[in-house]
């Protein structure tokens, strides 16, 4: 029962984690607990999980032809063959809300009824949710820097991009500097709340405070060509399904800790 | 008067008493305050820099750079106070809304920060040579609503940093993402007034710190009791 | 650097951020398969009174 990790070639968007491996169904120390054992659905979420995993390849191979092959080139001094990245870096800026979005919902869910799983859903989905941010802010500096001659402008989108990072790399932070307990679940909560109202403030106040956005390309749907808007879905149906997989995949491992976690205790307990 | 504002007020006689007897949160924050400033001058060479730049840009973020400065320290102590001898477990025993706990404790930052921001306004005036005189009002009420939206976020998060073992890092790292919005509105107003240009200019900034304050001493109030129960 | 360079580069973090975090989450994994492998020996070396398992 080895927790097997093959397959982790990320560079063509396979995001094949093995843990089949690690499922306690025939674990010999899960039978006596079975009774005990929280109602976490492993089987059926690995099954989720897995179904994404195979989703994720053909997609993400389809986005990227329509993003690099069949999009036209873009005008415009933010256009050129950087505008190429846009297909993934708008969609991956969706999926970050997306996340954010989920450690909301989750947050009031888990202060409303106190359900561990509430908390884990949360903290899974702040994770993803900063990976998908940290892409952001990786690939619009690259685009800047072609586009605006340099790396960083202080762009409204940009930097309530990097604020939302910071206010969500602060919430993992704390959840990192605490022990794991019930106290820790309800700070991570309200700050999940906290968090999440600050983000149309953060958005306002930023876009008075400076504005440089290739506007056009986004907010005005006629300013984009019929083929690039295809390209920009293709984009986010890849993306989601690739945050679709890891959140999955995330959710699962706090599931697996907390049912390892358990097994310790009910060990400890028992010699 | 209403039960919730007795208890409001207690909170906040206590906080003022305490901090009356020993002036040790006022001392340190407001001397903190004034090193901040000095460092400024020295660093940024603040002699020969252009006067109208330091009224309308350096000018304003050197004062919200420190007034965010000492204003951690403050909200620090507020909880640390309260962790030690067993204060924090009275306080939850008290039979009155964990509402007004926050309420009082709000108030009690607010007081503690905007008197060390009255100390540390004349300083800057001098040390930057940037007159305020002319226009203390406007400056008054930048830094009342700024102090009011930082102090509503700064006890809500100062509570939950206190519970963690790194309590005096884990605030500031949790405060200032969140606390961005305010800072730049509120920079821009000072900017503003300090720079003599016309108070309009400065109307949607004040419109946003008001949302801000409203939406976070709301969220601070319905959400505190999440943060005291052990 | 011309466009292409740039286009390379920033489909490269992309993926790059995609395999650091992965490998993170297989580290996870693998240390938790390790748990479990050392949470089965303590049980079968130490069996309890309410072991009776075939």
């Amino acid at each position: 029962m080895a927790a097997k990790n093959r397959g982790m070639a990320a560079g063509d968007g396979g995001l094949a984690i093995e843990n089949g491996g690690v499922t306690m169904k025939d674990g010999g120390v899960a039978a006596k607990h079975d009774r005990e054992r929280p109602h976490d659905h492993l089987a059926a979420w690995l099954a989720v999980g897995r179904a994404f995993d195979l989703l994720t390849v053909p997609l993400v191979i389809t986005a990227l032809y329509f993003a690099m092959v069949r999009a036209p080139e873009a005008a415009g001094d933010t256009g050129g063959i950087v505008q190429r990245v846009f297909y993934f870096h708008v969609p991956f800026a969706m999926a970050a809300f997306l996340g954010f979005g989920i450690v909301l919902v989750a947050s009031i869910g888990f202060l409303a009824h106190g359900r561990r799983s509430w908390d884990a859903t949360a903290e899974a989905a702040a994770e993803t949710g900063l990976l998908c941010c940290t892409i952001v802010l990786l690939t619009g500096p690259v685009w800047a820097r072609f586009a605006w001659g340099a790396w960083w402008t202080w762009d409204a989108r940009l930097t309530s991009t990097l604020v939302l990072w910071l206010i969500y790399a602060g919430y993992l932070v704390l959840r990192a500097y605490m022990a794991d307990d019930a106290r820790v679940r309800r700070y991570a909560a309200v700050l999940g709340i906290i968090g999440a109202l600050n983000v149309p403030i953060v958005y306002l106040s930023v876009r008075w405070f400076r504005t440089q956005h290739p506007e056009t390309l986004i907010s005005k749907r006629g300013g984009l060509d019929p083929s690039m808007a295809v390209a920009l879905r293709m984009g986010m149906l890849a993306v989601f399904t690739v945050f679709a997989a890891l959140l999955v995949k995330r959710l699962l491992l706090g599931r697996l800790e907390t049912r390892v976690a358990a097994l310790r205790a009910g060990l400890d307990a028992r010699e | 008067m209403s039960p919730w504002l007795r208890a409001v007020g207690a909170i906040l006689r206590k906080d003022l008493l305490l901090e009356w007897r020993s002036r040790e949160a006022l001392t340190s924050m407001a001397f903190f305050a004034l090193l901040v400033t000095v460092l400024f001058g020295f660093s940024f060479d603040a002699g020969r820099i252009d006067r109208d730049i330091m009224a309308e840009t350096l000018g304003p973020g050197l004062l919200w750079i420190a007034f965010s400065f000492s204003g951690v320290l403050g909200l620090n102590r507020s909880f640390a106070i309260e962790r030690e001898g067993g204060c924090l477990q009275a306080l939850m025993l008290a039979p009155v809304n964990r509402s007004a706990v926050f309420a009082g404790k709000m108030l009690g930052n607010l007081l503690l920060i905007g008197l060390v921001e009255v100390l540390t306004i004349p300083i800057f005036s001098i040390l930057m040579r940037v007159s305020v005189l002319s226009c203390l009002p406007r400056l008054a009420l930048v830094a009342f609503l700024g102090t009011l939206g930082f102090s509503a976020v700064g006890t809500l998060l100062s509570a939950l940093a206190s519970g963690s073992r790194l309590r005096e890092v884990l605030l500031p790292l949790l405060l200032y993402p969140v606390w961005v919005p305010v800072l730049i509105a509120a920079t821009q107003l000072t900017g503003q007034a300090l720079g003599g240009r016309p108070a309009a200019e400065g109307e949607r900034w004040l419109a946003l710190i008001a949302a801000y304050d409203i939406v976070f001493i709301t969220a601070g109030l319905l959400l505190f009791d999440h943060l005291l129960e052990e | 650097m011309n466009g292409l360079g740039y286009l390379v580069l920033a489909y490269g973090f992309i993926w790059v951020a995609l395999a650091v975090y992965l490998l993170l989450l297989g580290r996870r994994i693998g240390r938790i398969g390790r748990e479990v492998e050392e949470l089965r020996r303590r049980a079968e070396e130490a069996p309890g009174p309410h072991s009776a398992r075939p």
